[in-house]
Order: structure tokens, then C-alpha cells, then sequence
């Protein structure tokens, strides 16, 4: 414990980079001192009564908690991790013999040690503003609390994607300015967004009035974001060690999918405890749609750890010991995938009601994952990149078929017609799961056709998959 | 394909390497093993997978087939005494060039998870070794390439690896601390470390190496001695350089028509060629060429070495 926090290479060199305790503690009593200047000017130079004048200073100070942790911080991190991949600086760090997740961390909390301090005088100015108003100390607490484990769940997501690419903290700052801006539109689309903003929960934690309750969707979102926590630090640490690592092994996919499904579960049944409250309810008829967007979004998922899988067996045996993981043979992952898949489709059921719904659904879901593992199949046997060519493939069957149904739509005169999916929206799987669980009675065509489609796919890269197998191997199965 | 002799207590082996960049094979099927108190010096022209090799060495570059093995461990499969045993510089270190020579040397000592007190003692006694004791407080950003390069050799040595790989380690220094290093790996060698390194100095390597490879197209052209390596291939010849006083015209076709010369490229005033390598063959020739008068300005025998070696290898291999 002693070395991965305090004695921590990484982390020390991060923050002696912030120029050391010298510079933290100059730059964190400067803050103090002008933060208690300003408290008292405006306490003194505002006619309003100073308990209103403190109390509208808990919000100020909480925005600047905001800035400090997810704009600072997250910034920090991802450019800490960018600067040493880029300066192949990680090369270095990979030679000594420093425990990958220790590294991880060292990045995590060295990188932010200046938004950490930040965050702790803040904390400190606003508690005294939280005295002086004469409000309660506990919501400041706990939304302070919520706040810290919302932003290192952040940074952790941050840096992963960071160790690859750059712009991951841009990303995150921009997917947030958009989710602000939109007043929370993509959360209709995947409720489980919901349990992940937990910030955002309820009233949100800037309500301090409404008195934060420790209440179970708090207590949920915690649980689930330190899980994800534990998860990406394990994919981080995987990442740091080697380029040619696998960072989700397919039980670590698998159990990310099975994070995700009970988090997608939880904020559609749950949706109330969840949601924003400023927003309400969601409307009756985006229910359907966030069903239809989470069920999509759980088969997405369910490639990674397939396609894992399928990397892994590609693998010669040394590498796959390199490779320190839980490997899972393919078809078996493909099952444990779907029997996740299963459970989103047999939880959310009884929410629409739709006349053999998880039937249906299911027969969908071993489509496209039948469908998967045979492109990826292909992909790998052609060292094609699995990447793009599922980006590809996904495109065409997902995304085109929607588009061109849009486009057939709004081309016809006739209103009632238009209304009716026709074959080309159910070739894409979310097109199909649409037509299923739809209340909308003009949406639905008929039952099977759209699930032959989709079988039909399946049959055809099984097809391709077997049709491209090289003879030598045809002829020892 | 010379493979290497690998000896039986290697510090390192490398068996049948191979490192594929999509159709580029950078490293093909290079065995090496290297014993402790023994320098491999690994010459090539640029792109022959020098670098590439030392880095699949490292563990830093993935191998597409074979194996490296330090210590009798594989280097993939790592664990973390493999690791701390194993030091490699590139030819142009990275360092966090914010932080003072002596905070990012206490920095590697912790990640070789050194006390203080140890890291101190060590950054002291290598730093006065690669000549930067009064640059300790420096921020890197303020040194020069060639102090750069020291600081990445310092940083090598600092956790005391048994094997010690450097890519291009001379490459910024001056010729008084090339000097220095010089007498360093010596100094490492005589401790009973084991090294590899990459230089195109070939006049320097043949001072401290105590084994050569050359390399080219990524494969391991030649493995050896020094010795062996510098009198490989010579059949009793060695290569001579002829400068004329004027142009002759047909200078080529008139040192291939003198009996036992061979390898001839030829300018009009000036010639490199093969032919025996004794005092009396010597003689004999430079006789022969004074009485086909020529106007022979310069006529200098090449005594065997590396850079003899290389060029005689080097060239008549790869193409």
C-alpha cells in the first residue's frame, strides 16, 4: 500500500513535475488566503444578509470544485499519460520493474495532485461558508464526496483511452458540454448514463436545499462506478505494461458487459431514482427507445469480449502467456455473452409487454453475435484490423439500412404508409429491436420477417467464414 | 545465416528473433548469446535492424516468432527480478526534462524500488562516472545533447543491471568524453557485465568489444570474436587504396589484367582493390604498378579491422 501510494515513482514524478510540495503548498494557501478575502469581501460589500450571501457561495464554490476535478483534473491526466506515450517516455517506465496497476495509479493521483489540493481547500472554504450560513454541514459533504468519485471514475476512463489516443479528456469535456447543452438528450437514449452521472442524480448535487440525501441511487452509482473504477484500472495497467497486450481479455469484456447490462437494467426499472429531476419522468414513449437503445448498446459491447476471445486464440501459446489473462474460447465467450444479452432483454420485458418480445429479441441478439464472431473471423484471418472492419461491417448492417429506411420514408406521399418499417430498417438489428418493442401499432410489419433477415445475416458470414477457410485447415476439421 | 554461439551460462539468449512490421520483416531469425564480461558490438548501416533488435532485447518491441531469454527467463513473460536486471539506453533517451538531473535519477531509483539513501549514493557515484557531478541540481532542459546522452547512460546504470543494452551511446559525445565512455564499458566489462552495443564508431568498438555482429537487411550477417570477425573472409588478401597523380585512362581494366588482384573500383585517378596481404606481395605490386607507369601518388595497404572487415562483409552480403 506504501508503495503504490506514497511511494509511488510514477506518481512522485508526476508531482515533482507540478514543481513538489513547494508549489502545492504556496499555490494551495494563496487560493486559501484569496478564497477567505473573497469570502469575507462579499460578505462585507453585498447588501444582503450574509447568511444568503454564504449560502449563494456554497454553489460558487461547488462550480469551482467542478472546474477543479473534471476540467483540471481530467485534463492533467490525460495529458500526463499523452506526454510520456508521445515522448516514449512509457517505453522507460515499462523497463523498470514498477507493477503496471502501481504505475496506473501513479498517474491517476500524481498527475492530479495540484486539482486534489485545489479540491481540498475549496472544500475547506465552502464548509466554512456552509457554517456560516447556518446550513446543514452533511449535503456539502456528501456532494463533495459524490463529486471525488465521479472525477477519479473519469480519470480512469481518461487515462485508458489516453494510453492510445489523444484528445480522450477533449472527448470527455465536449461529450459533457453536449450533454449540458442538449438538457440530457442522450440520456433517453442509454439511461444507464444516468447511474454514471451521479453528480447529476436527483436534483444534482448543486441543490443543497433538497437536502442530498443518502438514498440508495447514490449508493447504487458508487458501487457501480467504483466497479468500473476497478475494472479500467486493471485494462490501464495491462495497457501500460505492453503495446501488444490484450487490455480486455474476455473475462474481463464479459464482466465489463455484465457491469453495463445491470447498470442498463437498473436505469430502466429504476429509472426514478436516477434520472434528473429537474427533467421528470421519461416521457411513455421514450421508454421504448431507451429499451431499444440499452439492448443495442449491450450487443455492441458483447463484441469486445468476442472479439477478444477470438485475438487471443489467434495468438501463438507463448503470447497468450505473455498475455496474462482470462482467455475463454470464442463460441464459449459468444454464449456468456448472449446469456448476458438474455438478461437485460428478460429484465426490461415486463416494463413494454410486447407479444414474444424476449423471443424475438434473443433470436436477435444470436444474430448479430453468430454474425460477429464469424466477421471477426474473417478478420483476423485476414489481418484485415478487427477494428475497422467491424467499424465497417457495423456501418453497413446497423447504420445504413436505418438511413436508407428514413430516406424510403420520407419519400412517401402516403402518411399512413410511411409510418410501417419496411424490410430495409430490419435488416439493422437496432431497426428489427425497434419493430419488436414499439407500442407505435403502424411501426409493426409482421413478426418473423425481420427475424429471417436477421438469421439470414448470420447464415451469410458463416458463410463467408467457412467459404475463406484455407483448405489445409478445412481438411484437419 | 551465422548463428551465434551461445554460451552456457548466457546472461542472455536470443533464439531465431524475428519482428514484423505488417510486410517489413525489421529483425529475421537472429540468434545471439552473450556470457557475462562480454561486449557485443552490433554494426550495420542505418535501417539494418540494429535499433529493432536491441528493443525486442528490451521486451520493448513485441517479437513476431523466437525468443530472448536474460538470465534464463523469457522476456515477454518478465517478472519484475528479470526486469530490474536488464538496462537499455536508445539513442536519444527521453527523460521528464522538467525535473533536475538528480530528481529524475531518484525517480528511476524508485522505480527499481532503491531507498533513498542508496539512490543517492548511486546517482552520486555514477554521475562523477559519466563526468556530470556539477550538473546534478540542472534541470535536463538545460543540457546539451551529448550530457543528455550521459544522463540516459546514468540511468542505465543506475539499478546495476546485469545485461546493459545501448543504442548509439556515443552518438552526442565529444571526443574527450567518447574517451571517457570508452573507458567505462571497459571498466563494465571488467566488472563482469554484459553488453550490447550499437555504434557506426568501428575504430572505437574494436578497443572494448569483445564480440561483433554485423548486421544488415535485419539479419545477422556475421557473429563473432573481434578477431574472428576483423580476419573473416580475408583469405590471406587485404584491400588496397591507390591515388594517382593524373588521370589514366582504363585505370580498372588495368589493375583486373595484374594477376591476383581482385574486387577492383576504379575512378580515373584513384582505385580500391583486393590483393595479397604480405610485406612481399606488397612490394611486388607497387614494383608492377611503377613499371605499367603509373603516376602513383599514394598506394596504401589496409591492415585488417572491423571497418575492413565490415565493408568486406557488409557490401559483398547484403547485395
Amino acid at each position: 500500500m506504501n508503495a503504490i501510494l506514497f511511494d509511488n515513482s510514477v506518481g512522485w514524478a508526476q508531482y515533482k513535475l507540478l514543481g513538489g510540495w513547494k508549489n502545492l503548498l504556496a499555490t494551495s494557501i494563496g487560493y486559501l488566503v484569496i478564497g477567505i478575502l473573497v469570502i469575507y469581501a462579499m460578505v462585507k460589500g453585498l447588501r444582503e444578509p450574509a447568511q444568503t450571501v454564504l449560502t449563494g457561495m456554497i454553489f460558487f464554490f461547488l462550480v469551482i470544485q467542478v472546474i477543479a476535478l473534471l476540467l483540471y483534473g481530467t485534463m492533467r491526466v490525460g495529458g500526463a499519460v499523452r506526454a510520456d506515450v508521445t515522448a516514449k517516455l512509457l517505453e522507460s517506465h515499462r523497463l523498470m520493474p514498477t507493477p503496471p496497476i502501481t504505475a496506473v495509479l501513479g498517474y491517476l493521483f500524481g498527475s492530479a495532485a495540484q486539482a486534489l489540493s485545489f479540491y481540498l481547500v475549496t472544500f475547506v472554504l465552502g464548509a466554512v461558508c456552509v457554517a456560516g450560513s447556518g446550513t446543514r454541514l452533511q449535503p456539502w459533504v456528501f456532494s463533495n464526496l459524490v463529486l471525488l468519485l465521479f472525477a477519479v471514475f473519469v480519470w480512469m476512463m481518461v487515462m485508458f483511452f489516453s494510453f492510445r489516443s489523444g484528445g480522450a479528456a477533449l472527448g470527455f469535456v465536449i461529450g459533457m458540454a453536449f450533454m449540458v447543452t442538449s438538457s440530457g438528450a442522450p440520456l433517453a437514449l442509454l439511461p444507464a448514463i444516468n447511474v454514471l452521472l451521479s453528480p447529476m442524480i436527483g436534483s444534482t448535487i448543486f441543490d443543497m436545499r433538497t437536502g442530498m440525501a443518502l438514498d440508495v441511487g447514490y449508493l447504487i452509482a458508487a458501487i457501480v462506478q467504483v466497479l468500473l473504477i476497478l475494472i479500467y484500472l486493471v485494462a490501464s495497467g495491462r495497457r501500460y505494461s505492453r503495446d501488444d497486450t490484450l487490455s480486455f481479455d474476455a473475462g474481463l469484456g464479459l464482466l465489463l458487459l455484465a457491469v453495463w447490462t445491470a447498470v442498463s437494467v437498473l436505469a430502466i426499472r429504476r429509472h426514478s431514482e436516477f434520472s434528473w429531476r429537474p427533467r421528470g419522468s421519461i416521457p411513455w414513449r421514450y421508454e421504448e427507445i431507451a429499451v431499444v437503445g440499452s439492448i443495442s448498446s449491450v450487443l455492441l459491447l458483447a463484441i469486445l469480449p468476442v472479439s477478444s476471445a477470438l485475438r487471443a486464440a489467434a495468438l501463438p501459446p507463448r503470447k497468450r502467456i505473455a498475455n496474462r489473462g482470462w482467455h475463454i474460447p470464442p463460441w464459449l465467450t459468444v454464449i456468456a455473452a448472449l446469456a448476458v444479452a438474455s438478461l437485460t432483454i428478460l429484465c426490461v420485458q415486463p416494463l413494454l409487454r410486447q407479444r414474444y418480445a424476449e423471443l424475438r429479441t434473443v433470436i436477435v441478439a444470436t444474430a448479430f453475435l453468430v454474425s460477429a464472431r464469424f466477421m471477426l473471423g474473417v478478420a483476423h484471418r485476414f489481418k484485415f484490423g478487427p477494428r475497422k472492419f467491424m467499424i465497417a461491417w457495423l456501418f453497413l448492417t446497423w447504420l445504413l439500412p436505418l438511413v436508407a429506411e428514413t430516406i424510403r420514408s420520407a419519400t412517401i406521399a402516403d402518411e399512413d404508409e410511411s409510418r410501417h418499417m419496411s424490410q430495409i430498417g430490419m435488416i439493422s438489428p437496432p431497426g428489427e429491436l425497434y419493430q419488436i418493442w414499439t407500442r407505435n401499432p403502424w411501426v409493426h410489419t409482421d413478426d418473423f420477417t425481420g427475424l429471417a433477415v436477421q438469421c439470414l445475416i448470420a447464415v451469410g458470414a458463416a458463410s463467408l467464414y467457412y467459404s475463406t477457410q484455407p483448405r489445409s485447415t478445412r481438411a484437419t476439421s | 545465416m551465422n548463428e551465434g554461439h551461445i554460451p552456457e551460462h548466457p546472461v542472455l539468449s536470443v533464439e531465431r528473433a524475428t519482428v514484423e512490421f505488417g510486410n517489413l520483416t525489421a529483425v529475421r531469425d537472429v540468434s545471439v548469446g552473450l556470457g557475462p564480461g562480454q561486449i557485443l558490438g552490433l554494426i550495420g548501416a542505418n535501417g539494418a535492424g540494429k535499433t529493432t533488435f536491441l528493443r525486442a532485447i528490451a521486451g520493448i518491441q513485441p517479437l513476431t516468432r523466437g525468443a530472448v531469454r536474460v538470465l534464463g527467463k523469457d522476456v515477454e513473460t518478465a517478472d519484475q527480478e528479470v526486469l530490474s536486471q536488464l538496462g537499455f539506453t536508445p539513442d536519444t533517451p527521453t527523460f521528464y526534462d522538467g525535473l533536475t538531473v538528480r530528481d529524475f535519477l531518484r525517480f528511476i531509483g524508485k522505480g527499481y524500488g532503491l531507498s533513498r539513501s542508496d539512490t543517492d549514493e548511486r546517482i552520486d557515484f555514477w554521475l562523477e562516472k559519466v563526468w556530470l557531478a556539477e550538473k546534478s541540481e540542472q534541470k535536463i532542459k538545460s543540457l546539451s545533447r551529448g550530457m543528455r546522452q550521459r544522463v540516459g547512460i546514468a540511468r542505465t546504470l543506475l539499478p546495476n543491471p546485469a545485461l546493459i543494452l545501448l543504442d548509439e551511446p556515443a552518438g552526442g559525445l565529444d571526443p574527450a568524453g567518447r574517451v571517457q565512455f570508452r573507458q567505462l564499458l571497459c571498466d563494465l566489462r571488467d566488472q563482469g557485465k554484459s553488453l550490447i552495443v550499437s555504434s557506426h564508431i568501428l575504430a572505437d568498438m574494436e578497443d572494448y568489444c569483445t564480440h561483433i555482429g554485423i548486421m544488415a537487411k535485419g539479419q545477422m550477417l556475421q557473429f563473432g570474436t573481434v578477431a574472428q570477425i576483423a580476419h573473416h573472409g580475408a583469405n590471406g588478401k587485404c584491400r588496397y587504396s591507390l591515388a594517382l597523380a593524373h588521370p589514366v585512362p582504363g585505370l580498372g581494366r588495368l589493375l583486373e589484367e595484374i594477376e591476383g588482384v581482385a574486387a577492383v573500383q576504379a575512378e580515373r585517378d584513384s582505385a580500391v582493390f583486393e590483393y595479397g596481404s604480405s610485406r612481399e606481395e606488397a612490394a611486388r605490386l607497387l614494383a608492377h604498378l611503377v613499371q605499367l607507369k603509373l603516376p602513383v601518388a599514394a598506394f596504401v595497404a589496409n591492415a585488417p579491422g572491423l571497418e575492413e572487415a565490415y565493408l568486406r562483409i557488409g557490401n559483398r552480403q547484403v547485395d
